[in-house]
C-alpha cells in the first residue's frame, strides 16, 4: 500500500498542471451567467447547470486522456522501468498510476464546481434533481477501460487484429442472444442483462489492464498478449453469461408465471397464459397450456402484443407474426390433449396486426378485414388448408370491423363508422358471399353515441345485443337488418353485461345502489323471473360451467382480492359462492370480442378455472369448492 | 562452481526473442558478489534485452535469470530493494526534480539514506532544482546513480551509463563507482562501450556477439592470453596467403599487410612464442600487450555476415 500510495502520489504532482487548468475552467460556470445578463434564481441554475456539466465533462475527458496516456506510453517507451527497477510490486505501479489518475480526475471535477459553489453561496442543486457523484463515479469507471484500449493500439501488434475477431464475434453472439428479449419487449430484462455483460467484460478491461503491467513490464507486446488473452477470457465469460442469461429468461415456463392477468384466453381444455414470470423481470412470455395434460407450448410473448384467435372447438391457434409488415397469419393445431409441434405459415398476409380475424365454426374458411384508416379498407377471405384467396370485397374508410361466421356459408360483418370526434356512430351490417364475391346490405344501427360500444350476436347470427354507449343500456336488435327489438333498459339500473346462454336465452346483469340482479330474456327479449345478487359496484360474466349454471364474478369494492366468484343456476334461481377472492378466467374471453363463440364451451374444463389474488391458476370443483392448483406459485 | 550465497547474478540459457527474431541465444553466465563484470557487445547484440531480464523487467523467451539465488521474474520487487539500477535512457518522470525523485525513492527503500544523495548530486554539480527532463544527457545519468547508489545496492546495475556522457561526467562516475566499491564491495553488472574506462575496474569480462556470450572470463586472465603479434613472413610467396608458423596459437584475427601479418591471438605464452619466433621465415617478430577495447574488437568486431562478405585468408595457402 505504500508503494500504491507513492506512486499515486507521483503521478498526481507531474499531472498538478491539471489542476490548475481545472480551476481556471471554473470560470467559466460563473461567466456564462454575467455574459448572458442572467440574474437571480436564472443565474443561480445556469452556474449550477454548468459547473456539474464542466465537471463531468472534465473527469470523463481526464479519465479517458490519462488513463490512455499514463501507463501504457510508460511502456510502450520503456519509462515504466524506472518503478521496475524500485521495490514496488506491479499491483503498486499499476494501482498506484490509476489512483493518481482516478485523483486528479475527481479533483479537477470538483475543482470545476468551486467556483459556481461559492458563488450560488454553498448550493450546486439542479433543477432536476440529479447527483453529480454517480456521473463522475461512472467517469471514473473509464481509465481502466481507457488504459487497456491503449495497450493494444500503442503495440501495433498484429494482435490486435485478433481481437477485432474475438470482439467482433462477441458483438455478433450478444446481437443474436439479445434479439428474442429485443423482439420481446423485455426492456428491463434487457437492461439487466446489459449491466451483468458490462460489468463482466469492464472487469476484464480492469484485470487485463492489471495483466498487461504485471505480465509485459516493459515489453508492450508481451503487455498486449497478457492484456488480449484476459480480455478474451472475460469476454468469452460475459458473453456466455449473456447469453446463458437470455436464455435463461426466455426458458420461463407456464409454471414459473407470477401474475397471469397479462393475457388470458380460455377454450376447451386449453388456457392462453401469459404475464410476468419469476426472476424474468419485466418479459412477460405466453403459452397455451393444456390443463388436462399439462403440456405447454410457447406463444408470442405478451409484450408483443399479438392477438391470438381460438378457433370454434379450440383445434387451432391463430396469430399474426413479424416483426414489421406484411404480418403473416400463422397457425399452431392444438388438439384435444397436445399441440402440435410446429407453427404453420399460411401464407395469409395483413398489412396490421390489428387486423379483425374469423374463422367459420368448420375450421375452413378465414375472414380477414384489414381496416386503412382514411384509405378504403379490405375485406378478404381465404381457405385456411390452402392459402388460398378466395374473394374480397372493400370496407369504409375510417371504419372499425367486426365479423364472424354464422354459418360456415356465410360472413357476417358489422362495419363500425367511427371518425375521430364525430357523432354519432353508425353500424352498418352486411353479409358478404365469397362464392359469388358479392356483399349484400342488411341494415344499419345508430346513430349511437361515442363511448364504450359492446356488440354481442348470437351464434347463429339472427339477433344482436347492444350496449348503448351513451344510455349506458342494452337493446336487442335483429342481427341483419339492425332494427330494435327490444330495449332492454330498467330505469334505476345499470346494465352491466349481457351475453347468450348457450340455450339462446340472454343474461343481462345489472347493480343499483344497493342490490344486483340477474334479469334472464328469452330469445325475443321478454322477461322470464330474475335472480337476485349481493350489492355489487362491478359483475362480469364468468363462463357456463355447465348449461345453465352461469359464473359471475362481483366485486362491492375497488382491490383484486375483493372478487368473489358465484355460480347462478338460471333454472332454479339458486346462487352458490364458489369463492372469496377468485376471478373466473373465462371472463377474459369475453372481453373486446363480437365473437360469440368465445369463451369456453358449458362443461369445459377451461370454464372451471380461477385466478387466486396470489396470481395463482387454480380448477374449482363447483360442487365442493375444492381448489387444485393448476398454474403459480404465488 | 560458486553457490547461491556468493553468486550475485545468475542467468541460465537465457533466451529472449522478439518475433522470429533473437535478442539473446541460450546465455548463462554467474557474477559472483563484489566482481564487477562488464559486459560487452556491439549495438543490438542484446545486452540491454539480457539487463531488462536480469531486472524481472521482461520475461525471458527461455531459461531464467536469478539475482542472490532467488528468480528474478516472480520475486522482482523484493529483490529491488537490494538491486540499483542506472539505465541506459534515463527513465525518470521528466517532471519531477532530482529531490522529488530522491524523496519518491526514500518512501520505497527502508535504508535510503537521504544525505548521501544530497552530497553526491552535490559533488556532481547537478541542478536539484531542475526537473529531470531538463537536465542535460550527462546530469541525468548522474542523478540516475545517485538514486542507484542511494539504498547502498548489493548489486549495481549500469546499461551502458556513459553513453552520451562528456570526458568530465565518465571520470566523475568511474570515481564514484570505485568508490562504492571500495566502500561497500558492490556487485556490479556494467554494460558499456566505453572499454577505457572500465578497464581497470572490471574483474571479469563477457562479450555478447549476435545474441551468443562467446566470451566470459576474468578480465586477468584475458588480458594476458590476448596477445597482438606482429611479424614479417618468408616463407609464403603471396600477400594473401600466410603459413603454419600461427599453428601453435589460436589466431582470432588474421591481417596480412605489406610489412608482413598482424595477427591476434588467444592463447598466448612466452614459450610458445619463442618456438614461433624462431620458425623459419618469421622475422621481427613482436608481442604487444592488448587493451580491453583491442580485445574486444578483436572478439567481436565483425558480425558473422561482415565476416562472411570478406574474402577469405586461407590459412596454410600455396606455397
Amino acid at each position: 500500500m505504500k508503494g500504491l500510495i507513492a506512486v499515486a502520489r507521483r503521478e498526481i504532482a507531474e499531472n498538478r498542471m491539471a489542476l490548475l487548468a481545472a480551476l481556471i475552467a471554473g470560470i467559466g460556470p460563473i461567466a456564462v451567467p454575467v455574459v448572458r445578463n442572467l440574474h437571480g434564481a436564472h443565474a443561480t441554475e445556469v452556474r449550477s447547470v454548468s459547473a456539474f456539466f464542466g465537471a463531468v465533462t472534465l473527469a470523463a475527458g481526464f479519465s479517458i486522456l490519462l488513463g490512455f496516456q499514463t501507463l501504457s506510453q510508460g511502456i510502450s517507451d520503456r519509462r515504466i522501468g524506472f518503478f521496475f527497477a524500485r521495490p514496488l510490486s506491479s499491483a503498486a505501479i499499476w494501482g498506484g498510476k490509476l489512483a493518481g489518475v482516478a485523483s486528479l480526475a475527481l479533483a479537477a471535477a470538483l475543482l470545476v464546481t468551486l467556483p459556481a459553489f461559492l458563488v450560488n453561496g454553498g448550493n450546486l442543486a439542479v433543477d432536476w434533481g440529479w447527483s453529480l457523484w454517480p456521473f463522475l463515479a461512472l467517469s471514473l469507471l473509464l481509465i481502466p477501460l481507457s488504459f487497456a484500449l491503449s495497450i493494444p493500439i500503442r503495440s501495433r501488434s498484429a494482435l490486435i487484429g485478433a481481437d477485432f475477431l474475438v470482439f467482433g464475434l462477441a458483438a455478433l453472439v450478444v446481437a443474436l442472444a439479445a434479439r428474442p428479449l429485443v423482439r420481446a419487449h423485455a426492456t428491463v430484462a434487457l437492461r439487466w442483462g446489459w449491466i451483468g455483460l458490462a460489468l463482466i467484460v469492464w472487469l476484464g478491461f480492469l484485470v487485463a489492464g492489471y495483466r498487461a503491467v504485471a505480465r509485459g513490464r516493459t515489453d508492450i507486446r508481451a503487455a498486449h498478449r497478457a492484456a488480449s488473452r484476459i480480455l478474451w477470457l472475460f469476454t468469452a465469460i460475459g458473453v456466455l453469461g449473456f447469453a446463458a442469461y437470455t436464455r435463461f429468461v426466455l426458458s420461463a415456463g407456464p409454471e414459473d408465471l407470477t401474475d397471469q392477468w397479462g393475457e388470458t384466453m380460455a377454450k376447451g381444455s386449453w388456457v392462453v397464459v401469459g404475464g410476468a414470470a419469476r426472476h424474468r423481470f419485466d418479459y412477460q412470455p405466453r403459452f397455451a397450456y393444456n390443463m388436462e395434460s399439462r403440456q405447454s407450448r410457447r406463444l408470442p410473448d405478451v409484450s408483443t402484443d399479438t392477438r391470438l384467435f381460438f378457433s370454434h372447438e379450440a383445434k387451432t391457434l391463430l396469430w399474426f407474426e413479424g416483426a414489421e409488415p406484411p404480418y403473416e397469419l400463422v397457425t399452431l393445431t392444438v388438439g384435444r390433449q397436445a399441440a402440435s409441434a410446429e407453427v404453420r405459415h399460411t401464407r395469409i398476409f395483413s398489412s396490421s396486426r390489428w387486423s379483425q380475424v374469423a374463422l367459420s365454426a368448420d375450421d375452413r374458411w378465414l375472414a380477414l378485414a384489414q381496416p386503412k384508416g382514411k384509405e378504403p379498407g379490405l375485406l378478404s377471405v381465404y381457405e385456411l388448408g390452402s392459402g388460398r384467396f378466395l374473394a374480397s370485397t372493400p370496407l369504409s374508410p375510417l371504419t372499425h370491423i367486426r365479423l364472424f361466421f354464422p354459418r360456415s356459408d356465410l360472413l357476417r360483418v358489422y362495419e363500425i363508422a367511427d371518425v375521430p370526434g364525430s357523432n354519432p356512430v353508425r353500424i352498418r351490417i352486411f353479409d358478404f358471399d365469397w362464392a359469388a364475391r358479392k356483399a349484400t346490405a342488411g341494415g344499419e344501427i345508430g346513430p349511437l353515441g361515442t363511448g364504450w360500444l359492446l356488440l354481442s350476436p348470437s351464434p347463429d347470427g339472427n339477433r344482436l345485443l347492444v350496449r348503448d354507449p351513451v344510455k349506458r343500456s342494452f337493446f336487442l336488435a335483429d342481427g341483419r337488418s339492425g332494427q330494435t327489438i327490444a330495449a332492454l333498459f330498467a330505469p334505476g339500473w345499470k346494465a352491466r353485461f349481457a351475453m347468450f346462454l348457450s340455450d339462446g336465452r340472454i343474461s343481462l346483469a345489472e347493480t343499483n345502489e344497493t342490490q344486483a340482479r340477474f334479469r334472464i330474456l328469452d330469445g325475443h327479449g321478454q322477461e322470464t323471473p330474475g335472480i337476485g345478487l349481493p350489492y355489487a359496484e362491478t359483475i362480469f360474466p364468468g363462463g357456463e360451467i355447465s348449461p345453465g349454471k352461469l359464473v359471475v364474478a362481483l366485486r362491492a369494492k375497488a382491490g383484486v382480492s375483493a372478487w368473489t366468484s358465484l355460480l347462478v343456476d338460471l333454472k332454479t334461481g339458486g346462487v352458490k359462492t364458489l369463492g372469496e377472492g377468485l376471478f373466473p378466467l373465462a371472463t377474459f374471453s369475453y372481453w373486446n370480442t363480437t365473437d360469440p363463440f368465445a369463451g369456453p364451451s358449458p362443461g369445459s374444463p377451461a370454464s372451471r378455472l380461477f385466478f387466486t389474488p396470489d396470481h395463482r391458476l387454480v380448477e374449482v370443483d363447483p360442487a365442493t369448492g375444492v381448489r387444485k392448483v393448476i398454474l403459480g406459485n404465488g | 562452481m560458486s553457490t547461491p550465497q556468493e553468486t550475485a547474478v545468475s542467468l541460465e540459457g537465457l533466451t529472449v526473442r522478439y518475433g522470429k527474431s533473437t535478442a539473446c541465444e541460450d546465455v548463462s553466465l554467474s557474477i559472483a558478489r563484489g566482481a564487477v563484470y562488464a559486459l560487452l557487445g556491439r549495438n543490438g547484440a542484446g545486452k540491454s534485452s539480457l539487463v531488462r531480464c536480469l531486472l524481472g523487467q521482461q520475461k525471458p523467451s527461455a531459461g531464467r535469470a536469478l539475482l542472490f539465488g532467488r528468480g528474478v521474474w516472480s520475486e522482482r520487487t523484493a529483490l529491488m530493494a537490494r538491486v540499483g539500477v542506472v539505465p541506459e535512457e534515463p527513465d525518470a518522470p521528466p517532471a519531477m526534480n532530482a529531490l522529488q525523485l530522491s524523496d519518491f525513492c526514500r518512501r520505497l527503500y527502508p535504508r535510503w539514506n537521504q544525505k548521501e544523495v544530497e552530497d553526491r548530486l552535490a559533488r556532481f554539480g547537478v541542478s536539484v532544482r531542475n526537473s529531470f527532463g531538463r537536465l542535460s544527457k550527462g546530469e541525468k545519468g548522474e542523478v540516475m546513480l545517485a538514486l542507484a547508489l542511494g539504498h547502498g545496492p548489493e548489486l549495481l546495475v549500469l546499461d551502458d551509463p556513459t553513453l552520451g556522457l562528456d570526458l568530465v561526467a565518465r571520470k566523475a562516475l568511474y570515481e564514484d563507482l570505485v568508490g562504492e566499491l571500495a566502500d561497500r564491495g558492490t556487485t556490479v553488472l556494467i554494460t558499456t562501450h566505453d572499454l577505457s574506462g572500465i578497464e581497470g575496474i572490471a574483474t571479469r569480462v563477457g562479450i555478447l556477439k549476435e545474441g551468443r556470450l562467446v566470451l566470459d572470463e576474468d578480465a586477468e586472465t584475458l588480458k594476458s592470453r590476448f596477445r597482438r603479434i606482429r611479424y614479417g613472413n618468408q616463407i609464403t610467396e603471396t600477400r594473401s596467403a600466410y603459413g603454419t608458423e600461427l599453428d601453435a596459437f589460436e589466431a582470432v584475427k588474421v591481417k596480412v599487410r605489406g610489412w608482413g601479418v598482424d595477427a591476434v591471438v588467444s592463447n598466448y605464452n612466452d614459450l610458445s612464442f619463442e618456438r614461433f619466433r624462431s620458425t623459419d621465415g618469421v622475422v621481427d617478430a613482436e608481442v604487444a600487450p592488448m587493451s580491453l577495447e583491442e580485445i574486444f574488437l578483436a572478439v567481436a568486431g565483425e558480425s558473422s555476415a561482415e565476416k562472411a562478405a570478406e574474402t577469405p585468408i586461407a590459412k596454410g595457402g600455396p606455397r
